[in-house]
Formats: structure tokens, C-alpha cells, sequence
């Protein structure tokens, strides 16, 4: 508990860059969406589709990401006793899982047209829907338990197995024939867009990110303020029984 | 926007909607939390009181 109290007291000052990463978050998507939407000229061969890229690749960057730092953080608690880690992974997982699922719909979206399909079992959609579900069966497993450690310690063992399908979702479409393009920007190559595309693309990633750092902070907090509440409660049900 | 509007309008809704949704129930479920920490902190003082003047 003394632990807990002392990582709510860091977090006070946790709350200057708050402000910063929420303000950023704001400013950053009213850019990118009313450049993504109207300033951002339109694919040769995509046409006006194009613009839901701007939504849908900076959401499956970050449903990745979120889920290698859910994972880091998993690990990092089963080796030892630190409980930030726990927190962290804690919260992280409802908001990859948002990510994931804007993923998924917003790529949906773009196939009916693109592909004549909604949905295809192609390797990149099936192993981002396996991503969802991970998500999904780490936020019902952490909050499955009275006890919050063992709750915690099953939802890390289950997120540092489902890393596994984070570099199968990578390289998805070099290792199998799919219909999801492969990666428009890599490290070793120069982008394959133009940069009037390119440049939204990487105001709206920014953006994403800016918010996931604000919900992070935000729900890091709410976490510490549960851990806490039962705390608190437990002390006043002693003291109860004592008086 | 070359007939695809509703599907360009959809996408950027359930997008920047989906991320309103989990903002607002966070900041939600974290005020709450808080409220109730100070609740029980203000009911902590006001037992530990009692229980002082009952021991002594």
C-alpha cells in the first residue's frame, strides 16, 4: 500500500505532462483530420478512399504498440514486484483494445469498396482480430479475480504468450500471399506515398499517440485511486469491527 | 467524395467517436474514484477520532 501511496504522489507531478499530452492530442487531431479530409489530395488509384487511411494505419499502429508495452510491462511484473508495471498493463489494454477495433471497422469499411468484401480471412485482418480478442481476454482475466495480484499475474502470463502474434501481424503479408497491402513506410526503405499523403498520415500517428500517453496517465491514476479505495475500505471495516 | 462519402463519414465517426467514448468513461471512472477516496478519507478521520476517544 506504501508503494501505491508513494506512485499517487509521483503522479501529482505526472499531472503538468498531462495537460501537455492532452492539449497536443486536441490540436494535433483537428490538424490531421481537416488536413486528412480536405487538404489531402485524392489516390490515383484509391480516389477518395484513401482518406480512411488516415484513421485506419495510425489506429493499427497503435493497437500494436499498446500491446508491446502491455506486454513489456507483463513481463517486467512477472519478474518482480513492481507494481507500476502491473498498472501499466492494466491500462493499456482497454485502450489497444479501442485501437484495435477502430482498426478493424474503419478497414472494414474501406474493403466494401476496395475488395467488394467487408471482411476476408486474409492473414493481416485474421491475426489484428486475434489481437482483439487478446485484448479483450486480458481486461476480462485482470478484473476476474477478488484478489488484484493474481488477477494481475494471469493477465500478464496471457499477454507475454500473446506477443507471439505481434510479429506474425508484422510480417503477415511478406510471409503469406494476402490481399492487405504490404507496409507503405519502413525503416529501410523510402515511403511509397507521396508526401502531400504522408504528411497527415504522420500528424494524425503523432496524435495517436499523444493520446494514448493522456488515457495512459488518466487511467494509470484511476487504477492507483482503486488500489486506494479498497484499501481505505478494508482499514474503516477494522476499524468497525474494533469499535 | 466521388460516391464513397458514407463510407469516408462512417470511418472518421466510429474513429473519433470510439476515442471520445473511452476518454470521457476514463476521466468518468477516475473522478469518481477520486470522489470516493476522499469520502472514505474524510470517514477514516472521523472514526479514527471515535475510536481514540473510545480507547482513551
Amino acid at each position: 500500500m506504501h508503494c501505491f501511496a508513494k506512485l499517487a504522489y509521483r503522479l501529482r507531478h505526472a499531472r503538468a505532462l498531462l495537460l501537455w499530452s492532452s492539449t497536443l492530442t486536441v490540436v494535433l487531431l483537428v490538424i490531421g483530420l481537416v488536413w486528412g479530409l480536405f487538404f489531402s489530395p485524392a489516390d490515383y488509384q484509391q480516389g477518395e478512399m484513401v482518406r480512411i487511411l488516415y484513421i485506419h494505419a495510425p489506429a493499427a499502429w497503435m493497437g500494436l504498440f499498446s500491446y508491446i508495452v502491455m506486454a513489456v510491462a507483463s513481463a517486467v511484473s512477472l519478474m518482480g514486484k513492481y507494481p507500476l508495471a502491473n498498472l501499466v498493463a492494466k491500462a493499456s489494454s482497454p485502450v489497444g483494445a479501442v485501437f484495435t477495433i477502430i482498426c478493424l471497422v474503419t478497414g472494414a469499411l474501406w474493403g466494401k469498396p476496395m475488395w467488394g468484401a467487408y471482411w476476408v480471412w486474409d492473414a493481416r485482418l485474421t491475426s489484428m482480430l486475434i489481437l482483439f480478442f487478446l485484448y479483450l481476454g486480458h481486461i476480462a482475466l485482470v478484473n476476474a479475480f477478488d484478489d488484484y495480484g493474481r488477477g494481475a499475474r494471469a493477465g500478464a502470463i496471457l499477454a507475454v504468450i500473446g506477443f507471439i502474434n505481434i510479429p506474425i501481424i508484422k510480417f503477415s503479408v511478406d510471409w503469406w500471399n494476402t490481399l492487405h497491402q504490404p507496409a507503405s513506410i519502413t525503416r529501410v526503405a523510402l515511403p511509397a506515398m507521396a508526401m502531400e499523403m504522408l504528411l497527415p498520415l504522420l500528424v494524425m500517428g503523432l496524435a495517436f499517440t499523444a493520446y494514448y500517453v493522456t488515457l495512459l496517465l488518466v487511467r494509470i491514476r484511476s487504477e492507483i485511486a482503486a488500489v486506494q479505495v479498497r484499501a481505505s475500505r478494508c482499514s474503516l471495516r477494522s476499524i468497525g469491527k474494533r469499535l | 467524395m466521388g460516391g464513397y462519402a458514407p463510407f469516408i463519414w462512417s470511418s472518421y465517426g466510429i474513429g473519433i467517436g470510439g476515442l471520445l467514448v473511452l476518454a470521457v468513461l476514463s476521466v468518468r471512472t477516475l473522478w469518481a474514484r477520486e470522489r470516493e477516496l476522499r469520502l472514505l478519507g474524510t470517514r477514516q478521520k472521523e472514526n479514527s477520532i471515535d475510536l481514540q476517544q473510545h480507547l482513551y
